[in-house]
């Protein structure tokens, strides 16, 4: 067996046949209901995953606690490298790994990937799927005598695309919120990577509405609820120290003041010193790090004391 | 990752059996179904020609035919009523609420058949106008139905069998099992029984006055594919590639074991040249002797491609039984069953 083989076999039979079998059994005990199925299966994905949703959490809250340091760095280092070595010394400092972030929106790929073929064959939407899944289904009658699956849900065939752009819209909307929540509060200093943020705040729920256009709406369905379940352990893990009104703002929020920021975070450690180690001065052609607008600052901490 | 998610989920590509009229052979693959000379195979016509400006998507169930109308149903939700001179279209098609996955029946001056909308169809032979308002079951009709002495017999994925007035469409009664039944019931009017095969794994025997079941017989896996009734005796592939013979009266096995193909068994069996002919998913075609069960070929034959369609019998040039059996890949292959041997070269279809 080659090594593709290999992976092919172990993504049939360690994934693909695992989630078509428990879907299966989830929609049997959700009375033949796919949709109720695929918002069990999102639940018990969720609790599988959930030690790295957490350290993806911990990860976000650590990044949202070392903005201000992070800003401070960004206007103090010029040099990409040494402003790199310094960001990466405060994560390190807060105990804060920047992988910890993406581990668990990778994981989701797979399970996405693995989840739309299983949808395919569950729904068995060709003849041709119903016997491919006849060999994939586990020899209990159980699970054996569950096909043909119910597979309208609300108003949604659970194999087709949804039609009505309800469930692309869901979509697009739940992961901006998701995504709202996991990012950090500040924006950066450097105008190419607030483009490139900003571009990706827009980038991410747009592409994946559109695949909901194109692709079954059980794994829209599946998408939904993984968003609707993130945002509410976010709430739940980062409480009151989230700004729900970044929800609705398009732009990233303002760089907080390093200042203010430092009476209650950690200061930068005390060897980072300006670029270079000589004293605070910047290389020649090098603009100096601009003020922060004082107006604007104290207009936002207005708006968090109200709060 | 669209190319990971694609892999392994199969489109539609359709297993419509052939069927011969008189002299011609109306063979399927894919979105067409081609008519075929008998006696040289040259090609009389392809429905939808390519000015038909149709997308049948494919074709599943095994076409009927009556007073020269070829009776289509298609995956586009459509049956077909077609010409058998000239491939043309003789009236409106007739668009049903679900895919056509079953194949038609036509009995009386009606054309029955069901589709994936749950209902079940009666149209006139020749107007196309429903004879009787469809009659609903609870899930997906895959199958062809079967009619004997009045009482049309349709299986569904709900579980039931159903027996209908064909010419009201009222349900007489009805046979519910452990699970979906996606093989076309057939009836056995010497024995008094219905056959049917399901997702439980399970071959019964219904009796058609008491509407009991008589025996059923497990296998691992579903039963698909209509049974063959041969001199007595039940023939069935399952879904776990076996072959089961059972003798219909007692629902006791005929053979020791049941014959193992390497793969699992969608193509009903046929008894041709004194064996039992039997087409794995595969593409092994197996010899078998009907009476033993025991391999009577000296092994399996290995056609070109993967096999879906049911095989046909026809009568070869020296007189003899032959085999026709189409593969996915839409080669036509003529087998002679004695030798187990293909004769002459394949034809490919539409070609």
């Amino acid at each position: 067996m080659g090594i593709l083989e290999l992976i092919g076999w172990l993504w049939t039979n360690g994934l693909v046949v695992p989630m078509t079998n428990l879907l299966v059994i989830l929609a049997t005990l959700s009375f033949g209901s796919f949709g109720i199925a695929i918002i069990l299966f999102t639940i018990f994905m969720r609790g599988i995953t959930w030690p790295l949703t957490r350290q993806q959490l911990q990860a976000s809250r650590a990044m949202q606690s070392t903005q201000p340091q992070i800003q401070e760095i960004q206007k103090k280092y010029k040099d990409p490298k040494r402003r790199s070595e310094e960001t990466m010394k405060v994560y390190k400092e807060a105990g804060f790994s920047p992988l910890g972030c993406i581990w668990p929106m990778l994981i989701q790929f797979p399970i996405w990937i693995a989840l739309f073929q299983s949808i395919r064959f569950t729904l068995g939407s060709t003849p041709e799927n119903m016997l491919n899944l006849s060999q994939r289904l586990y020899p209990v009658d159980f699970i054996r005598t569950a096909p043909p699956l119910e597979n309208h849900f609300l108003w949604m065939d659970m194999g087709q695309p949804d039609t009505t752009f309800i469930m692309a819209v869901l979509v697009g909307a739940s992961t901006w919120v998701q995504q709202r929540m996991t990012t950090p509060a500040s924006a950066s200093a450097d105008p190419q990577q607030q483009s490139m943020n900003q571009t990706m705040l827009f980038m991410m729920p747009l592409m994946f509405a559109f695949f909901t256009l194109q692709f079954p709406s059980g794994l829209a369905l599946y998408w939904v609820a993984t968003n609707v379940i993130g945002v509410v352990l976010q709430y739940f893990y980062m409480g009151a120290d989230f700004d729900w009104r970044r929800i609705i703002t398009i732009s990233p929020a303002a760089a907080p003041d390093p200042q203010q920021a430092a009476g209650k975070q950690q200061q930068i450690p005390a060897e980072a010193g300006p670029e270079n180690g000589d004293g605070g001065e910047a290389e020649p052609g090098e603009e100096r790090p601009e003020e922060p607008e004082p107006k604007r600052r104290r207009r936002r901490r207005r708006g968090r004391r109200r709060r | 990752m669209l190319a990971v998610a694609c892999t392994g989920v199969a489109s539609p590509t359709g297993w419509a059996s052939p069927v011969i009229v008189g002299d011609v052979l109306l063979a399927s693959h894919r979105d067409e179904i081609h008519s075929y000379n008998l006696d040289d195979f040259t090609l009389n016509w392809t429905f939808p020609a390519d000015a038909d400006d149709i997308d049948t998507v494919a074709l599943y169930g095994t076409p009927a035919v009556a007073d020269g109308v070829v009776f289509v149903p298609t995956h586009d939700k459509t049956l077909y009523a077609i010409d058998i001179e000239t491939g043309r279209q003789v009236w409106q098609p007739f668009v049903a609420g679900g895919e056509l996955i079953g194949g038609a029946l036509v009995s009386g001056g009606v054309v029955y058949f069901g589709s994936n909308d749950g209902n079940v169809y009666a149209l006139d032979t020749e107007t196309g106008r429903e004879v009787w308002q469809p009659f609903a079951t609870g899930a997906e009709v895959q199958s062809t139905p079967a009619i004997s002495g009045g009482t049309l017999y349709v299986t569904s994925l709900d579980g039931s069998l159903y027996a209908l007035d064909a010419a009201t469409g009222d349900e007489l009664w009805s046979f519910e099992a452990d699970g979906g039944l996606p093989s076309s019931p057939v009836v056995d009017d010497a024995a008094g029984l219905i056959y049917i095969g399901g997702f439980d794994s399970r071959l019964r025997a219904i009796d058609v006055d008491t509407h009991d079941e008589l025996w059923s017989v497990k296998a691992g896996n579903w039963f698909w594919t209509a049974p063959l009734v041969h001199n007595g005796v039940v023939y069935a592939g399952a879904l776990d590639g076996k072959v089961y013979a059972i003798k219909r009266e007692t629902g006791d096995p005929v053979w020791r074991e049941p014959f193992e193909t390497d793969s699992f068994i969608r193509a009903a069996p046929v008894v041709a040249g004194g064996k039992l002919i039997v087409a794995d998913r595969g593409g092994h075609v197996y010899g078998i002797d009907p009476d033993t069960g025991l391999d009577a070929s000296n092994g399996a034959l290995a056609l070109s491609d993967d096999v879906f369609t049911d095989p046909l019998t026809i009568l070869g040039s020296g007189g003899t039984e032959n085999v026709l059996i189409v593969t996915r890949g839409g080669d036509l292959e003529q087998i002679d069953p004695e030798a187990l041997i293909t004769v002459g070269r394949p034809i490919s279809l539409g070609e």
